[in-house]
C-alpha cells in the first residue's frame, strides 16, 4: 500500500486557493459524475455536487433515496459493504479520495462521521475520546485534548467531574455530543452527520443544532436529515435527493442555498417535497 | 484552522500509518494460520488413521499352506476345504466347531479363515504403514529377509467387509468388529428410545407449560449444568445405580433372565440416556422456541387445547430442529467410551448381543482396547475400527442433513 | 351506551341463521390434558433427579471412603501419593496430571481458538467462512477415543522426534495435553466467534470512522467488548479439559505419578477411574470407594467452573446496552 500524499492537509491547500470563490480547492467535498454500485445494483446515479468549506450542507430527500449511501461514500465507509464500488470522483480539496494510492484509513481520519444512533465505546468518557487520538499517534497532552474536545462539543461542564464513568451512563443527547467530541478530537476537516438527531428528544436536538453552528466555524459539516425544518434551520446549502423516475437509483435533483431551495425551488419535485405534498 | 498539535505529520505520519498497516497484514496472516492449524490437525489425524489401514504385513506360518493340499487353497471349494480342515485338526476340535455352528451354515470364506487360523496358524510378525510400504519397500524386504527368513511379505487391507462381519478374536489378524457394531447399534436403539421422548417432553414442558417460577428456573439452570458434567461422572452414577443398586432390574432377573449380572446393554443405555438428555432438551428447546408464536395464536384462536396445539402445530414445525438435535445426540452416543468402560462393557466377547439383558461391547471400547496393546497389528485393526466408526458417524450426519432438509420442505 | 350483559355459564345466543342455541361456556375438566401435563412435568423434573442422583450416589460412596479408618480428609487433600491399596490417598498424585494436561490443552486451544474466531468473525468473507467454519465443527465431532489414538501414534512420535526419545516417554502428559487442546479448539473458537459476532456493528463503524484499521478495531474494540463471552468460552474449555477421559487414558500414562515434567507418564483423575473400573473391581473395596471420591472431586470442580462461567457472562452482559 503506497503512502498517501500530504496534499490532503487543509492548510497546505488553503494557501493555494487564496479563498477564491469557485476555486476547486475551496470545496471541502466535491463529487463529479459519481455512481455507486452494490454489485450490479446502482444505488447512486450521476451525482455532481459541491460542498463548500466551513459551511453546513444539508442533504434532504424521501427515505430510501440513497442519502446515507452518498454520505458514506465521502469517508469510504461503503468499502466495508461486500461488492460495493464507486465510479466517478469524490474530491476533497481537489484530491480524489478514491484514487488507487489513497489510504482509506487516512481518509476516515480526515473525514469524520457521527452516526444516527449514538455509539460510544463501552469505555469511560475519557477513554472514548483518548482512544481515537491514541491510535492515530497522538503524543501531546491527552488531558488537554480531552478537555478541548469536550468543550468544543458543549459537553465539558456536564461531565468534567465524571470523566472516568462509563459513557453509557450519559443520556442519549449527551452520548451523541460525546461522539461528536470523539470525532473532533482527531481533528478532521469535514464532519459527516447521518441523521444525528433522529434518535434524540427535541431539547437534545436543539443543543446539537446550536453546536453545529459553532463547529462550522472550524469544520465543514455535511448533514443528512429527513427533517426539513432542521435542514432549514441549520444549513447554508441544501441538496435535494430523489429516486430517479425509472430506476431505483438516487440522484441529486437540485442544489443551492438553503433559502432558495425552500422558498423558490427550481424543480417541481423539490417543491412538492418541501411543501409536504409527499415524503 | 490551526494545525493539529501532537499528531504526527509528514514523513512521521506516513511512517506511522505504514507501521499500522504492516501490523494489520501480519496479524491477518497469523489469524488465518491459526484457523488453518485446526484444519491441518484434522488432515493429520485422518492421514494417520488411514495410513495404517493398508500396508505390508510379514507373516509366519506354523504349517506351510502349500503342504496341506495338492492344489492351492484358493482354488478349493467349500467341501474340499472342510475336508482339508478335518484332516489336519483333532477330532474333538472339529466336532466342537460343528457344534458351535454346523459347517453347512458356514460360508467358504469362514472355512478358509478357520484353516488359516487353526491349521496354518498364521502369525503376524510386523506391520508397516502405507507410507512406509510405498516409500521404503526395498528396505523392508531386506529387513524381513534378514530377521525373519521364513516369513512372507504381503500387502493387506485391514478394512474389509470381512472385518465388519467377523466377530472378535484375541488374535489381531482374525479379529472383526461385528460384535462391537451390533453392541453399538443395540445401545443406540435403546438409548434413543428412552432419551428422545423424555427429552422432547421436558423441552415441551419448559417452553410451553412452565411459568417463570423458581422451580422451573432451577430446572433450566440444572439442565445447563448437567450438560457440562464430564461423561465419566455419569459412568460412575450408572455403575452405582444401574449396575449395582438396580441389578435385579437391569440384569433381567426380574424378568426371568438367569446367569447375568448388571453389566448389560440396558444399564449402559440407561446411563447414556441420562448423559445425552440435557443435550436433547437444550436442542429441542431451541427448536420449539423458534416456532413462530403466530402459529400458536392461530391454533388457540380456533379453540384448540394446549396439547392439541402442541401436537398438531408446534411439534411438526419444530421437527427438523429436533431431528437434527437427536442425530447430534446419537453421534455423541456412538463415540462415548468412558461411561461404558466404567459400566463394565466387556472387552472380549465373541457372542452377538441378543437383547437388552446381554453382555455387550461397543466400537469405541474395541478401539480403546486395541490401541492399548503394544503390538503393531493391533494398531492396524484399531485404525480399521476407527474408519468404521467415522464412516458410521459420517453416514449419520449426512442422514441428519438430508432428513432435516426433507422435513423442512414438506411443511410448505 | 349499551349495557353489558354478563354471560352466565349457560347462555342463549343467536347463531348465524337466526335461531337460538344454548351455549355452554362452563369450564370443562380435561383429563387427557392434565395427564399429559403431568407427564411432561415429570420429564422436566427428571433432570433434577439426575443431579440429585449424582450428588447422592457420589456423595454416599465417597462418604464411605472417608469414613474408613485409614482415610483422612487432610491426607486426601494435602499429600501427593495415590495408592489406596497401601493406604496412600493423596489426591495430588492424580490431580497434578489433570492440572498439567489441562494447562497444556488451554495453552494450545485458547490462542489458536481466539485467533481463529477473530479471523472468522472480522476478516473472512462469507464464502470463506462458510468453508472454514464447518470444517472446524467436524473437528469437534470426532470421538475422543480417536483423538487418543492420534495422540499415541502420531503426537508422541513427533514429540520424541523433536525432543529426543530419551527425554520423552512413550506415555506422556504433553502429547495428551496438546491433542486435548486440538479437540477443545473448535469449542473455544465457536463460542468466541458467537461472542464477537454479537458485538453490535455500530461499534465497529464508530471505530472505522475514527480512522482505525481492521486490526485495531478487532483487537481494541471488538474483543474487549466481547470479553465476557470469550472468558466464558475459556472457562468451559478448562472444564472440558479437566473432565476429558479417553485421550489421557490412552496417551498420558497408567499409574499415578506426582511430577511436573510434562514429558513423563502420569495418570490423571479421569484416566485412573477408567483404568481401575475397567479391570477386575470388587465392590466395597477401598479401591472401589476411592473411585467415587475422585469422581466427586471431578464433579465439584467442573460444576464450580461451569457456574463461574455463567456468572461471568451475566455480570459482564450489563456492561453494555
Amino acid at each position: 500500500m503506497t503512502q498517501p500524499q500530504p496534499s490532503l492537509r487543509i492548510d497546505a491547500v488553503a494557501a493555494k486557493s487564496n479563498g477564491k470563490d469557485g476555486h476547486p480547492d475551496n470545496y471541502a467535498i466535491e463529487t463529479r459524475n459519481l455512481n455507486i454500485y452494490y454489485g450490479s445494483f446502482k444505488a447512486i446515479a450521476d451525482v455532481s455536487l459541491k460542498a463548500q468549506s466551513q459551511k453546513v450542507t444539508a442533504i434532504i430527500g424521501p427515505s430510501g433515496c440513497g442519502k446515507s449511501t452518498l454520505l458514506r461514500a465521502f469517508n469510504r465507509m461503503n468499502d466495508f459493504v461486500h461488492g460495493s464500488r464507486a465510479e466517478g470522483e469524490i474530491l476533497m480539496h481537489g484530491r480524489n479520495l478514491y484514487a488507487p494510492d489513497v489510504d482509506p484509513v487516512e481518509v476516515r481520519r480526515r473525514v469524520g462521521m457521527v452516526f444516527q444512533k449514538p455509539n460510544p465505546f463501552p469505555k469511560n468518557i475519557y477513554d472514548n475520546i483518548a482512544w481515537g487520538a491514541r491510535i492515530n499517534g497522538f503524543r501531546g497532552d491527552m488531558d488537554e485534548l480531552v478537555e478541548r474536545s469536550l468543550r468544543s462539543a458543549a459537553l465539558w461542564d456536564e461531565v468534567k467531574d465524571k470523566l472516568k464513568e462509563s459513557a453509557y451512563a450519559l443520556s442519549g443527547g449527551q452520548q451523541q455530543r460525546l461522539c461528536i467530541a470523539r470525532t473532533i478530537a482527531i481533528q478532521p476537516e469535514v464532519i459527516l452527520m447521518d441523521e444525528p438527531c433522529s434518535a434524540l428528544d427535541p431539547i437534545a436536538t436543539l443543543k446539537i443544532e446550536e453546536l453545529m453552528r459553532e463547529l462550522v466555524k472550524q469544520y465543514t459539516i455535511i448533514i443528512v436529515t429527513h427533517n426539513m425544518q432542521q435542514a432549514a434551520r441549520v444549513s447554508d446549502e441544501t441538496a435535494m435527493m430523489m429516486l430517479t423516475d425509472n430506476s431505483r437509483s438516487g440522484t441529486v435533483i437540485e442544489m443551492g442555498p438553503t433559502n432558495s431551495i425552500f422558498t423558490r425551488p427550481a424543480d417541481k419535485r423539490t417543491e412538492d417535497y418541501v411543501t409536504g405534498r409527499f415524503g | 484552522m490551526t494545525a493539529p498539535a501532537g499528531y504526527p505529520e509528514g514523513p512521521a505520519l506516513q511512517a506511522s500509518i505504514g507501521a499500522r498497516h504492516r501490523w494489520g497484514a501480519i496479524s491477518r496472516t497469523v489469524f488465518l494460520a491459526a484457523t488453518c492449524i485446526g484444519i491441518l490437525s484434522l488432515v493429520a489425524l485422518l492421514y494417520n488413521v488411514l495410513d495404517r489401514t493398508y500396508g505390508l504385513v510379514a507373516y509366519e506360518f506354523k504349517t506351510d499352506p502349500a503342504t496341506i493340499s495338492e492344489r492351492p487353497l484358493e482354488e478349493l471349494n467349500k467341501a474340499e476345504l472342510v475336508a482339508v480342515l478335518q484332516a489336519h485338526i483333532s477330532k474333538g476340535a472339529f466336532n466342537k466347531l460343528e457344534n458351535d455352528k454346523p459347517f453347512a451354515n458356514r460360508s467358504r470364506e469362514e472355512v478358509f479363515e478357520l484353516i488359516m487360523e487353526r491349521v496354518v496358524q498364521i502369525k503376524v510378525i510386523e506391520t508397516w504403514t502405507l507410507t512406509d510400504s510405498l516409500l521404503r519397500q526395498a528396505e523392508i524386504e531386506q529387513q524381513v529377509k534378514d530377521e525373519h527368513p521364513d516369513a512372507i511379505l504381503q500387502t493387506r487391507a485391514w478394512v474389509t467387509t470381512d472385518f465388519i462381519t467377523t466377530p472378535m478374536s484375541s488374535k489381531a489378524e482374525f479379529a472383526g468388529v461385528r460384535t462391537a457394531i451390533l453392541g453399538s447399534l443395540w445401545l443406540i436403539a435403546i438409548t434413543i428410545g428412552l432419551a428422545l421422548p423424555i427429552g422432547v417432553g421436558a423441552a415441551i414442558y419448559l417452553q410451553e407449560y412452565a411459568t417463570a417460577n423458581w422451580i422451573n428456573r432451577l430446572i433450566e439452570t440444572n439442565i445447563n449444568n448437567l450438560a457440562g458434567v464430564p461423561s465419566i461422572v455419569y459412568g460412575m452414577l450408572g455403575l452405582a445405580l444401574f449396575v449395582r443398586a438396580l441389578e435385579p432390574l437391569t440384569s433381567g432377573a426380574a424378568f426371568g433372565v438367569t446367569d447375568s449380572n448388571g453389566r448389560t446393554i440396558l444399564s449402559a443405555a440407561l446411563t447414556m440416556s441420562l448423559l445425552i438428555l440435557p443435550l436433547i432438551i437444550i436442542n429441542a428447546q431451541e427448536a420449539i422456541k423458534a416456532v413462530p408464536d403466530s402459529l400458536r395464536q392461530a391454533s388457540y384462536g380456533l379453540g384448540a387445547t394446549k396439547w392439541q396445539t402442541i401436537w398438531n402445530h408446534v411439534l411438526p414445525n419444530a421437527l427438523p430442529g429436533i431431528l437434527t438435535g437427536s442425530i447430534l445426540a446419537i453421534s455423541r452416543t456412538i463415540g462415548e467410551t468412558a461411561p461404558l468402560v466404567v459400566i463394565g462393557a466387556s472387552t472380549f466377547i465373541t457372542v452377538d448381543p441378543d437383547g437388552p439383558f446381554s453382555k455387550f461391547t461397543a466400537l469405541p471400547i474395541q478401539i480403546y482396547q486395541w490401541t492399548s496393546r503394544p503390538q503393531s497389528e493391533f494398531r492396524n485393526i484399531a485404525a480399521a475400527a476407527i474408519v468404521v466408526l467415522l464412516v458410521m458417524l459420517l453416514a449419520l450426519n449426512a442422514a441428519a442433513i438430508l432428513l432435516r432438509n426433507r422435513f423442512s420442505r414438506r411443511l410448505y | 351506551m349499551a349495557t353489558t350483559r354478563e354471560l352466565s355459564p349457560t347462555t342463549v345466543v343467536k347463531d348465524s341463521v337466526g335461531a337460538f342455541r344454548a351455549v355452554d361456556l362452563k369450564k370443562k375438566i380435561r383429563f387427557g390434558e392434565a395427564i399429559i401435563q403431568g407427564f411432561l412435568f415429570f420429564c422436566g423434573a427428571l433432570s433434577i433427579f439426575t443431579t440429585l442422583g449424582i450428588v447422592v450416589v457420589l456423595g454416599s460412596q465417597a462418604l464411605r471412603f472417608f469414613q474408613r479408618p485409614e482415610v483422612s480428609l487432610t491426607d486426601f487433600l494435602f499429600t501427593t501419593t495415590w495408592q489406596p491399596a497401601i493406604g496412600k490417598i493423596g489426591i495430588w498424585g492424580l490431580a497434578t496430571s489433570t492440572l498439567i494436561t489441562s494447562i497444556i490443552a488451554m495453552l494450545v486451544s485458547l490462542p489458536l481458538g481466539l485467533a481463529a474466531a477473530i479471523y472468522l468473525s472480522e476478516y473472512a468473507t462469507p464464502r470463506v467462512r462458510g468453508l472454514l467454519k464447518p470444517t472446524l465443527e467436524v473437528l469437534a465431532g470426532v470421538p475422543t477415543v480417536v483423538y487418543g489414538y492420534f495422540a499415541l501414534t502420531f503426537m508422541t512420535v513427533i514429540l520424541r522426534a523433536i525432543f529426543g526419545a530419551e527425554n520423552v516417554q512413550i506415555y506422556n502428559m504433553a502429547s495428551a495435553g496438546i491433542v486435548m487442546g486440538i479437540m477443545i479448539l473448535p469449542l473455544i473458537s465457536s463460542m468466541s466467534e458467537d461472542a464477537l459476532s454479537a458485538v453490535p456493528r455500530s461499534l465497529r463503524e464508530a471505530s472505522y470512522a475514527l480512522g482505525a484499521t481492521k486490526l485495531e478495531t478487532a483487537v481494541r474494540v471488538v474483543v474487549p467488548a466481547a470479553l465476557s463471552g470469550v472468558a466464558a468460552a475459556f472457562i468451559i474449555g478448562v472444564s472440558r479439559a479437566i473432565g476429558e477421559t479417553m485421550i489421557v487414558a490412552i496417551a498420558a500414562g497408567s499409574g499415578p505419578n506426582f511430577t511436573f515434567n510434562p514429558f513423563q507418564a502420569a495418570e490423571t483423575m479421569t484416566g485412573h477411574i477408567v483404568r481401575i473400573s475397567g479391570g477386575d473391581l470388587a465392590y466395597d473395596t477401598i479401591d472401589y470407594d476411592s473411585l467415587f471420591a475422585v469422581a466427586l472431586s471431578l464433579f465439584v470442580i467442573t460444576l464450580g467452573l461451569n457456574l463461574f462461567s455463567q456468572r461471568i457472562v451475566a455480570r459482564f452482559r450489563e456492561k453494555y446496552e
